[in-house]
């Protein structure tokens, strides 16, 4: 036994028997950063879980407030002598009638309730329409004056329909009893409590759109819609891949965390059909552990299912860019990220580093809305798209990645410069205001052709994805 | 070992905490293939292996000029100390100590070494007798081996 190897084993056998015992604080250390990180995931579910209750219960306020209370968002008309022939449409709540008093100047109209109203300045007192009883009758008593008590008599007033302003709807005539009471309510500052009428061709929003020059609720015709959504992107797998991804210590890859944005625009091609498009920007993708590398000229090769990747040469003996080391690689080896040789057991690996290709493609899709349930509905309306989208591939970097930082080292190989897909998708839209929406949107793409021109490369990205976004009518 | 990766009981409390937090973490990972005991030793080497890399960013090695022969000193019999054996290891610069420990206690080949600090196999055969003399000096300063010399050729 040589010197250099009684050294060697000299040392070896002091560090075998050689124990000492950790400072107790750092056990202390490890329960607290082990905690901290429990904390934190705990926190994140929280909150999340926290965030979706508020907005169901934030949605769900608002539809049991529009429900039961009508306050919805209100349309400001004027109310003058020039446009005293002016008719519109919706339920007023008590409160909003009161701006429609005499000398009024504008008038404020709920939304989501009906009410029809002739207005001519001296006539819209008399021919406003007053909220009654669901019965569509008025009782004696109701027409007391609230001030003198005394019940004015009169007929009650049929309501017969009509055509009004090329829209139909529901008028109710008014008894001179009626009318007289009205004049005296309004005379009295008491505003005008307007007896309802049951308009019969109501949009969405319960309100004529045609009846109110200038303001329509729009969801007949043309829309622009933005969204932006996170998403998990990877790619099918072919059923000799998926078992030699299975056997394989080497084929340890994943999908990975991305996203995509969209602007469209829509059009009503048919009553509850749209028909969008727009331009997409979305990402796929997969990450990727461990892998094959090779050196060829002054490239470095790394393999992937996804295709093979080329980066340039980093000169610089730095550990950001570990997989640099022109010493090692001169042939095909089985590296770990961290530039270590794969150990003969596979059982080494090193989870902190991880390859990230990313394909970024502009999609120009056709896609056809349908909308479905209750179109009615104040609040709340639901969508299903599908379609198909042509690619341009846009971007295409691959990164070397830890938990903090990742590093550009390349590009993937072979890839096509187009892509052809689908959509799938199903969402609603929470209807803020007449003429915008958000919307809430889960959706699935996939790529039907494969992105690598490598014959043996079958890579057909996907893209599961929740959106948001909000939808303007026009 | 966290006291032999590292050069102050600071820093080896450090990889230990890294260490088995990692552990911790990663236990899923471990597929039963092979001993735990391996499979967390080399969690603790990747974790002095980081650290290293960190620090070597701003470590300078000296320079060894005096290089002491193979045959110029054997041994005593001198009670080894291990405690003080493994400070030896400690007071190498960070460059030979993993060397060092990577190929004389881990077992790994220059090959291997190359692959996992970068360096190609000469500078790792190169630190490696450097660290080794300064191990010998050491040794030879505090009694646990005898200088002998001899006549040069």
């Amino acid at each position: 036994m040589t010197n250099r190897h009684n050294t060697d084993q000299l040392f070896r056998d002091a560090a075998v028997a050689y124990r000492e015992k950790p400072a107790p604080e750092a056990w202390a250390s490890i329960e607290l950063a082990l905690g901290g990180r429990h904390r934190r995931q705990r926190y994140l579910v929280l909150s999340s879980a926290a965030a979706v209750l508020i907005l169901l219960l934030g949605f769900g306020a608002g539809y049991l407030v529009r429900s039961f209370t009508g306050q919805n968002p209100a349309v400001l008309l004027p109310l003058t002598s020039q446009n005293s022939n002016l008719f519109f449409s919706g339920y007023p709540r008590p409160m909003d009638l009161l701006a429609i008093q005499s000398g009024a100047m504008q008038t404020k109209l709920s939304v989501g309730q009906a009410v029809s109203v002739t207005a001519s300045l001296p006539e819209v007192q008399q021919n406003a329409r007053i909220p009654i009883p669901k019965d569509g009758i008025m009782p004696a008593n109701r027409l007391a004056d609230s001030q003198t008590g005394m019940v004015l008599s009169g007929e009650e007033s049929s309501m017969p329909a009509e055509i009004g302003n090329g829209v139909q709807k529901t008028e109710v005539k008014l008894s001179q009893a009626e009318k007289e009471y009205q004049l005296r309510q309004m005379m009295a500052g008491n505003g005008l409590p307007l007896r309802h009428s049951a308009p019969v061709n109501l949009n969405s929003s319960g309100v004529d759109a045609e009846t109110m020059p200038g303001k329509t609720t729009g969801r007949k015709s043309w829309a622009v819609e933005g969204d932006v959504a996170a998403a998990f992107t990877y790619r099918t797998l072919q059923e000799q891949e998926a078992l030699y991804k299975a056997r394989s210590p080497l084929a340890s890859e994943s999908g990975m965390v991305s996203w995509n944005a969209g602007l469209y625009a829509s059009h009503e091609i048919a009553g509850n059909l749209r028909l969008k498009s727009g331009v997409t920007f979305a990402s796929y993708g997969q990450g990727t552990t461990n892998i094959y590398a090779w050196e060829e000229g002054v490239m470095f090769h790394l393999n992937s299912s996804s295709g093979d990747i080329s980066t340039v040469m980093h000169e610089a003996k730095d550990a950001s860019k570990p997989i640099s080391n022109d010493n090692v690689y001169s042939e095909p080896y089985r590296i770990l990220l961290d530039n270590s040789m794969l150990m003969a057991d596979y059982s080494l690996s090193n989870p902190e580093l991880k390859i990230i290709q990313r394909f970024d493609y502009l999609e120009l899709p056709l896609i056809l809305q349908v909308q479905m349930g209750n179109q009615e509905h104040p609040l709340v309306s639901f969508q299903a798209e599908g379609g198909v989208f042509a690619g341009i591939l846009a971007g295409n970097r691959a990164f070397l990645a830890n938990e903090k930082e990742s590093w550009f080292i390349g590009n993937t190989d072979d890839l096509r410069p187009f892509s052809l897909g689908g959509i799938l998708s199903a969402g609603a839209q929470i209807h803020i205001s007449d003429v915008l929406s958000a919307a809430v949107k889960p959706e699935f793409r996939y790529s039907f052709m494969s992105i690598s021109r490598n014959p043996n490369i079958q890579y057909h990205p996907y893209q599961f994805a929740l959106g948001v976004g909000a939808v303007y009518h026009f | 070992m966290c006291c032999y990766y590292a050069g102050s009981r600071n820093e080896a409390d450090d990889i230990f905490q890294d260490g088995f937090i990692r552990i911790f973490e990663k236990i899923g990972q471990y597929k039963g293939d092979g001993p735990l005991g391996a499979w967390m030793r080399r969690i603790f080497v990747n974790c002095a292996l980081e650290r290293y890399r960190k620090e070597s960013r701003i470590t300078l090695v000296p320079e060894m000029n005096e290089m002491i022969s193979d045959r110029e000193y054997e041994e005593t019999e001198s009670v080894i100390n291990e405690k003080a054996l493994m400070g030896f290891i400690a007071e190498l610069p960070p460059r030979y100590r993993m060397v060092f420990n990577l190929y004389a206690i881990e077992g790994y080949s220059h090959h291997e070494i190359s692959g996992i600090m970068e360096i190609s196999e000469g500078t790792s055969k190169s630190n490696l007798a450097r660290a080794r003399t300064i191990l010998q000096r050491k040794l030879i300063n505090n009694g646990f081996i005898r200088h002998r010399k001899v006549s040069s050729i």
